[in-house]
């Protein structure tokens, strides 16, 4: 997975994201090809907003506290799937995982600043 | 209190406190369910309406400033399901689990009679629901679609 974005400031703006997804044969390519979509934007809330806990109790328990990706931060998408033999996988959990490590290193391509840890916030970064 | 509205086209009264949100108004006592509770504090949109042709979050409007005035809710959008963002919407096959959908709609269709031709920006702007499936990229590619700057 490659991310490619806009760093203005502390504003992150992916443009496009391209993938290319080895599923063992693909089934039923729309559904795949959505799993995937959904996939990266549900991998951009793991960059976005963090969750915290007191005493079990989880802090953010609204959409108006744990702020979810937008339309206008979804990126162009690029998505291929290999021609494979292998066993059957699934896509579900495939592309959110490889999101965040994918950002982090458009932004060290872009500034030179490794970031270790999610989400942008701990590092005064947010998405538009 | 006793307060009418008009609702898909078609008169109706409802007695109600006045404070209650236009949202229970539209699930419980019109048995209208194809608008959704998503949030409740207006920061999801999954309960997006039209007043008077406007896109508004019902969930915190209260039934009393209806009073009077024109809903739409997603059972009126078209009368048999061929609005043409609901085409578009099946020709991308744009829901998943289908929860946020009834909500996106309304608001694109609120930007469809705003802006017929809409922009990448103005698609940015106005379609602020929130999705937890993550199907953003083809609601754009369907209101695009569907307004024909594809």
């Amino acid at each position: 997975m490659v991310v490619e974005l806009e760093l203005r400031d502390t504003a992150v703006h992916l443009t496009r994201v391209s993938t290319v997804v080895d599923c063992g044969p693909v089934l039923d390519p729309g559904i795949a090809r959505a799993g995937i979509e959904s996939g990266i934007v549900f991998g951009m809330a793991y960059c976005k907003a963090e969750l915290s806990f007191d005493h079990g109790i989880v802090q953010q328990d609204n959409l108006s506290t744990h702020v979810m990706p937008y339309l206008a931060e979804t990126p162009e998408m690029a998505i291929e799937f290999m021609r494979s033999e292998r066993a059957l996988g699934g896509v579900g959990e495939v592309s959110p995982v490889t999101v965040p490590p994918a950002i982090a290193n458009a932004i060290f391509a872009a500034s030179g600043r490794r970031l270790r840890s999610m989400p942008l916030a701990r590092h005064g970064l947010h998405f538009v | 209190m006793m307060i009418k509205l008009k609702v898909n086209g078609t008169p109706r009264s409802v007695d109600v406190p006045p404070d209650v949100p236009l949202l229970w108004v539209l699930r419980e006592e019109l048995q209208l369910t194809g608008t959704k509770f998503g949030c409740g504090v207006a920061a999801c949109g999954a309960c997006t309406v039209h007043l008077d042709g406007d896109a508004v979050r019902s969930c915190v409007y209260p039934v009393s400033a209806a009073a009077g005035r024109s809903v739409t809710t997603i059972e009126g959008l078209s009368r048999d399901g061929t609005h043409a963002l609901q085409r578009a919407w099946i020709a991308q096959q744009v829901p998943q689990c289908g929860y946020c959908q009834s909500g996106m709609l309304m608001s694109a269709a609120a930007l469809l009679k705003a802006h017929p031709r809409p922009t990448d920006q103005q698609i940015d702007e106005a379609m602020t629901n929130v999705c937890r499936c993550g199907t953003y990229p083809r609601v754009k590619a369907a209101i695009k679609q569907a307004a024909g700057v594809a």
